[in-house]
């Protein structure tokens, strides 16, 4: 199996806002909103983490995104 | 009467939200139509941090992009649509604006000019009407149609408009300033050059009843960021105004109001 890795990407910007974050491409200014699973993720990735082979299974976490067209 | 000889011809400063403009022109006409039309707004002694020379041309196509483009190239921002072409350098403070000689190409400009230099300090122009009532601004933010023609038509004696169309914020310690601008909308009434500290902000929905209801700060973000008059494909500058809408919804209360479209819906906004 070939090794999977998850990172931030450094062309956004992001911020918890309520539990939730917020991610903002500053590339094409599209807005993503994690869930509380998406959230404890993105929390997790403050260096390149491999991912575990133990997520198998587990229902994915849900990523909203809007265009932000201002 | 704001306009001042100079050698290299005439100039208004126009100073919205404590930021003073140069326009120069050759043009005493042109530079009459500024002064009518920014009249409230004009500061013949303030010292400029920025500076424009309009080059008038006949009305035409100027560039080619339909929509405006904004972009930062070679150490100068550059605007492009149809009927406008402005650069300027942010090192110098200086630049020229090409468009014919009329008052849309100017002011589609400076709208431009004021959120770039905004990005940086944290402050944003939104899509929004606003008001001062009791001493405190009040924001009114929406898409078209959401009402803010409407609730700014229906303010009260009390309440002084500061736009119906495009609200100026500026960040101040912790909290947010809003400006008066004389960008107007349908209501075609410019704000008032007054200045006060942002207590509210409520999002906008036309309903058969007056209800207010606070919003969660990321759905708040989320509407907020809808409304944000920003242009620039900039990197580092979209990422700046993403921290400032994140910001001002953890400092200012939001909420969602839905009005029936007569004056009883000011009796909330106090």
């Amino acid at each position: 199996m070939s090794p999977l890795y998850i990172a931030r990407s450094t062309a956004v910007a992001a911020r918890s806002l309520d539990g939730e974050m917020m991610i903002m491409s500053a590339r094409d200014s599209t807005l993503f909103t994690l869930n509380p699973v998406g959230t404890a993720i993105w929390r997790r990735q403050m260096e390149k983490r491999r991912v575990q082979r133990s997520w198998s299974g587990r229902s994915a976490p849900s990523l909203k995104s809007t265009r932000w067209r201002p | 009467m704001g306009e001042l000889a100079t050698a290299a011809g005439q100039e208004v400063i126009i100073e919205i939200g404590r930021m003073p403009v140069q326009v120069r022109s050759e043009s005493p006409e042109f530079l009459r139509m500024l002064v009518g039309r920014y009249s409230g707004f004009l500061s013949p002694g303030a010292r400029p941090v920025f500076e424009f020379d309009v080059e008038l041309v006949a009305a035409g196509r100027i560039a080619e992009e339909d929509d405006v483009a904004v972009r930062f190239e070679s150490g100068r921002w550059l605007i492009k649509r149809g009927d406008l072409f402005a650069e300027w350098e942010p090192m110098s403070r200086r630049g020229r604006i090409v468009q014919s000689p009329n008052p849309y190409s100017i002011d589609t400009a400076l709208r431009i000019i004021h959120s770039l230099i905004l990005a940086r300090e944290g402050g944003l122009l939104v899509h929004a009407a606003s008001a001062v009532r009791n001493c405190k601004a009040f924001l009114f933010a929406g898409i078209s149609g959401a009402g803010k023609t409407t609730i700014a038509r229906l303010a009260p004696a009390d309440a002084t408009l500061l736009s119906d169309e495009i609200s100026y914020l500026r960040r101040n310690g912790r909290g947010y300033v809003a400006y008066g601008t004389p960008f107007a909308g349908e209501l075609a009434k410019v704000g008032e050059n007054v200045q006060a500290p942002l207590a509210a902000l409520y999002l906008l929905q036309k309903w058969p009843e007056n209800t207010m209801e606070p919003v969660r700060a990321s759905e708040a973000a989320r509407m907020l960021l809808e409304n944000v008059l920003f242009f620039a494909h900039d990197t580092e500058l979209v990422g700046l105004v993403f921290e400032s809408a994140c910001e001002l919804v953890r400092h200012v209360p939001v909420y969602r109001l839905t009005f029936f479209p007569d004056q009883r819906v000011w009796e909330m906004i106090v």
